[in-house]
């Protein structure tokens, strides 16, 4: 005889489910990738409604209306995901570097590189996989080391022409390594102390160049966004005004679940330039950066991917490097 | 972030505010309907309950106070459709021993169910489709009656007679069950 109803019986068999965060993130990516789709169907359904009452309608006015009230906010699901984001990355650690001690990051990169010869006219593009270590000091100072996994030709036209150019030494060699260092403020890049966490006011230090000099674009404060996630030194307030900044950039775009250069599942969103896509995958779990990719783009639409960073790892260590 | 309704509403002109009743749900329908088909299968349900739940967030009642009913009547719906892997699903639980804990602990309740593991499978595969349904949504969903009604989209009264039904059979069938008498369980809230 047992103490046991029939509900708790049912419920001792068919057992406690476990907790599965790994299926919640598969489940998360197919929905995403349904918002993400939904603005284009929304829009087309919508626009076959107006179509029948445009017959009552005079025709300048009904295109009139359409533009202004059928299309959807086509960045939104992108904007929801990346506020998202950033209340996750808000209850990540900050790295707090004690006097000698160093953020450490390992990224792995794949990077396209033209050579140009003025006197030929030739061009070659080259394309080189590297691993770089960055050390951060808490004052900014750091040191960089960079490591070539292997390089090629970007094609074999350029292989041909570095042939007929007569082979000039533009092929990075595999084991080479640069070791770099850097002084206090030298690059403004890594000292992010400063930067304020008010989305609005940060916004307008990264549009203005006070961060770092880019061209200007809504693609490069993007790209801006990712450059400041990737090193991992920025202090959790600042982790999440950025990714607010983001949602706020008017060619955000979610693109839903990919898997990063590694093979790692993320979810990625993108903004275009004139020239290039910028993609950043985050871990949806964490929020953390995984890669940021580079598209170019030619008649509007996106090519093969042309370079990639993917975040290995980020820790703090108690000395420099050795060079 | 408001309530259920209130995000559906909004869903409706900002799809992406969907991300929200998945956030506050995903665990509930995932765990029911792992519990029901398994993992692989469970899995796929619970996807495909949040595809259709995005398709038709229009048609949430507005009036609704939890979208959980809701979304546990369309998992409950899916899985209706897939007798045969339901029917693998029980004859695996009625085959393979519960899992061991991690620790050893005096667990009679864990030993009852172990020994009815077997009357219960069968017992739960002869029911009706509609009792069954019912009971599962009480038992696994942890929805009361009133939830359940509405995730089946039948009046309370129904519910209550599926469920005592349900609730006779069983225990015809698992001489051994004894506990709270039929009928008085605190589920019942109507």
């Amino acid at each position: 005889m047992t103490t046991m109803n029939e509900f708790e019986l049912a419920r001792r068999v068919f057992g406690e489910p476990e907790d599965d965060a790994e299926a919640r993130d598969r489940l998360r990516g197919r929905l995403l990738d349904a918002i993400a789709g939904e603005p284009v169907r929304l829009a087309a359904r919508r626009r076959r409604r107006w179509r029948a009452a445009a017959t009552a309608v005079a025709a300048a006015l009904t295109i009139g209306l359409v533009a202004t009230l059928v299309l959807p906010s086509a960045n939104a699901a992108a904007a929801a995901e990346l506020r998202r984001l950033g209340r996750l990355a808000a209850e990540q650690r900050s790295p707090d570097l004690a006097p000698g001690e160093f953020l450490l990051t390992r990224t792995d990169e794949l990077r396209t590189e033209g050579n140009s010869f003025l006197d030929s006219g030739v061009s070659i593009t080259v394309v080189s996989r590297v691993r770089v270590s960055t050390w951060i000091a808490g004052d900014g100072s750091g040191f960089r080391r960079t490591e070539v996994i292997s390089s090629d030709f970007a094609s074999p036209e350029d292989r041909r022409a570095w042939e007929e150019a007569g082979r000039p030494d533009v092929l990075p060699a595999a084991g080479e390594v640069r070791e770099e260092r850097y002084a206090v403020g030298a690059v403004t890049l890594f000292d992010t102390s400063e930067l304020p966490t008010d989305p609005d006011r940060l916004l307008e230090a990264l549009r203005s160049g006070a961060v770092v000099e880019r061209a200007s674009g809504d693609d490069q404060v993007f790209l801006l966004v990712g450059d400041i996630l990737a090193f991992g030194n920025a202090r959790a307030e600042l982790r999440t005004a950025l990714f607010e900044v983001a949602a706020k950039l008017e060619g955000v775009r979610l693109v839903g679940t990919v898997e990063d250069p590694l093979g790692r599942q993320g979810v990625a969103i993108y903004v275009d330039g004139a020239n290039a896509r910028t993609q950043l995958v985050f871990d949806p779990r964490t929020a953390r950066l995984l890669a940021i990719a580079d598209y170019p783009i030619a008649d509007g639409a996106p090519g093969p991917l042309r370079s990639w960073i993917a975040l290995l790892e980020t820790t703090v260590v108690n000395s420099p490097p050795s060079f | 972030m408001g309530t259920d309704a209130e995000i559906f509403r909004r869903s409706v002109g900002d799809p992406s505010a969907f991300a929200d009743i998945f956030d506050r749900y995903v665990d509930a329908v995932l765990a029911y309907a792992r519990r029901r088909l398994g993992a692989v299968e469970g899995e796929e349900i619970a996807a495909r309950v949040f595809l259709i739940a995005f398709e038709k967030r229009a048609k949430f009642d507005p009036g609704a106070e939890s979208a959980k009913p809701w979304l546990l009547g369309i998992a409950s719906n899916l899985i209706r459709r897939k007798v045969r892997d339901e029917r693998e699903r029980l004859a695996s639980l009625a085959k393979v021993p519960l899992p061991i804990p991690a620790e050893p602990v005096d667990d009679p309740a864990r030993m009852d169910a172990e020994r009815l593991r077997p009357a219960l499978v069968e017992a739960l595969t002869n029911l009706p489709v509609g009792e069954r349904e019912a009971f599962l949504l009480v038992a696994l969903g942890d929805l009361t009656y009133e939830e359940t009604a509405r995730a089946l989209r039948v009046p309370i009264g129904t519910v209550r007679s599926r469920i005592h039904r349900a609730r006779a059979h069983l225990r015809e069938h698992i001489p051994d069950l004894e506990g709270i008498p039929v009928g008085t369980d605190k589920t019942d809230d109507g």
